[in-house]
């Protein structure tokens, strides 16, 4: 039997559940210590190791070492969009939503001030419905996949299967649905079409071909981009822009009416009560306040990941940003060519480095890489022929932050005794199949998740991001109530089919 | 909190820190807000910062 350690650890908490801890004793057993000590030992080796080969690699460690701490953070806070709406939608609990409203309130005022030195690696995307189309299809396959694509994340690091085939399942999805053409090309309206070929792509990308490239150079890149600061006539990176319009009246104003709308739903019917309960009157505005600010600090734990994930992501655009000026470089592509790396560079020199946290496209690009080794050419669509490359896994610097965001949140799981490894059911392997497909396609649609299309975007005052993040609660809403009906009808049949005996 | 998770925080916030030392003295270097100091598009490099990519290229130690 394993030799065992006292400790203080927060308490166990139910699956994709986001209650806050109360510590309690518990025994963390010597074999998981072991494991935490093996991961953090590795990323240090392989930090260390290839820094002792050449200090260009010190770029792709800043985002494996940014990536550890995601983990952590996302595993201690629970941190699943997907559970945040089903919690809200199914079971009228809030909790988890406003943890997250508060995170992105937060981060809002790191990536500001990052934004105010001018350095930061940010950039808005194009702004149009289909951020909210988009939004809609990732919602739905959220919820039925069980977690979102960074809650896919950080289960799988707690040794999760579901979140495994997820994760599987989206990087599938995302490689093959950004090289569709064929008869897919059918479907491509005759405007896209025209614009794609006036965008003067090289004739190794061949943009006639595919219906994700018409979409991207025919239709996303002629939409505007748009950010608070720049409707309110301020400029991203000054601190009235960045910090007032792009923060305050782009996250904080929205987050607050967004969060009152979740108390006079969800949560105001249950003060009420609780109050005439105990006080056996009825509320005022005042009590109403109180309610509210009870709303937002039942959410701690979540609150506390959501701070220190708003840092880090601040201090990764800034370290990235500043190792960028350090090797006189504006891509991560320029690194890997100069210490011997050129496989999968895209078209123009570049591989994808984002300069901050980002989840799908990595998860895309290692299917896209297998599959150019496989024989199939991948690098003749503009996803990842033009922009962001295939280069090897091994040497992938955003590859090397999930990698490690996995790594960050065994290692949380480990200590909270919350690493268990579960094998998916058959049923649960499909819906985690469809929904992670229909989280891949939502994610290329938006060019972004989540994380990329909402967190970061909405925080960065991105409009964009705000349109992503209610497509995503619309589907939310309709993926829980689209379960609501199965499980009723599933259980109807189960029901009718047992004899009893009277 | 528990002394193993206050280790793992020791060596996570040393390699991020050590990577901070690295990306900061640029920073200082060239500035921030609005003043930062940029070379215009199409300007030529300084000869100094061409001969430091150039050893950094061709990995060499600095003189």
């Amino acid at each position: 039997m394993d030799a065992i350690v006292t400790q203080t650890i927060p308490e166990s908490k139910p699956a994709d559940c986001c209650s806050d801890s109360k510590p309690i004793a518990q025994a963390v057993s010597r074999k998981h210590i072991m494991w935490v000590y093996i991961i953090v030992g590795f990323f240090g080796l392989v930090s260390v190791a290839t820094y002792a080969m050449h200090e260009y690699y010190l770029y792709l460690s800043a985002y494996l070492w940014f990536g550890f701490i995601y983990g952590m953070c996302l595993q201690y806070g629970r941190f699943c969009f997907a559970s945040a709406f089903r919690d809200l939608f199914a079971v009228g609990v809030p909790r988890m939503v406003v943890g997250i409203m508060i995170a992105t309130v937060l981060f809002s005022i790191t990536s500001s001030l990052v934004a105010s030195t001018g350095w930061s690696t940010f950039h808005a995307a194009p702004w149009s419905v289909h951020a909210v189309i988009a939004g809609l299809i990732f919602g739905i396959g959220m919820v039925f996949a069980g977690g979102c694509a960074s809650g896919s994340l950080y289960k799988a690091g707690e040794g999760n299967g579901v979140s495994m085939l997820v994760i599987l399942s989206i990087s599938v999805t995302q490689s093959a649905f950004v090289d569709v053409g064929g008869w897919a090309n059918k479907l491509v309206p005759k405007s896209w079409a025209e614009a794609a070929l006036t965008k003067g792509l090289p004739s190794s990308i061949n943009v006639s071909d595919g219906w994700v490239d018409q979409y991207l150079a025919g239709y996303v890149w002629e939409q505007p981009v748009i950010t608070f600061a720049r409707l309110l006539g301020f400029e991203d990176h000054t601190l009235v822009g960045a910090l007032f319009a792009n923060t305050f009246v782009g996250v904080v104003l929205p987050a607050i009416l967004l969060l009152a709308v979740v108390y006079i739903f969800w949560s105001r019917k249950r003060y009420v009560l609780d109050l005439q309960s105990r006080e056996g009157r009825s509320p005022g505005f005042a009590d109403h306040i109180r309610g509210f600010w009870a709303m937002i600090i039942s959410s701690k734990r979540t609150a506390i990941a959501g701070l220190f994930l708003g840092i880090a992501c601040g201090l990764q655009m800034f370290v990235i940003e500043g190792l960028r000026m350090k090797f006189g470089v504006k891509n991560a592509g320029t690194i890997l060519q100069r210490i011997g790396f050129d496989y999968g560079i895209s078209a123009k020199g570049t591989v994808f480095d984002p300069g901050y946290w980002y989840v799908t496209t990595q998860e895309a690009q290692w299917v896209g890489w297998m599959a150019q080794k496989l024989g199939f050419n991948n690098m003749d669509n503009i996803y990842f022929g033009w922009v962001n490359g295939i280069p090897s896994p091994a040497i992938n610097p955003a590859d090397w932050m999930s990698v490690a965001l996995i790594g960050g949140a065994a290692v949380m799981a480990l200590m909270n005794n919350e690493f268990k490894w579960k094998m998916p059911t058959k049923e649960l392997a499909i819906w985690a199949l469809i929904g992670g497909a229909l989280m891949g396609i939502g994610s290329r649609l938006a060019l972004g998740c989540n994380v990329g299309a909402f967190f970061v975007r909405t925080a960065n005052g991105d409009v964009s991001g705000w349109s992503f993040g209610l497509g995503m609660i619309g589907g939310a809403f309709i993926g829980v109530k689209f379960f609501n009906w199965y499980t009723e009808r599933k259980m109807a049949r189960e029901m009718a089919n047992i004899d009893f005996d009277l | 909190m528990n002394k193993n998770l206050w280790m793992v925080i020791v060596i996570v916030v040393g390699f991020t820190g050590f990577m901070m030392g690295y990306s900061v003295p640029p920073f200082l270097e060239v500035g921030f807000g609005e003043n930062i100091d940029l070379l215009e598009e199409g300007e030529a490099l300084p000869d100094d910062l061409l001969k430091q990519y150039e050893h950094l290229y061709n990995d060499e130690e600095d003189e």
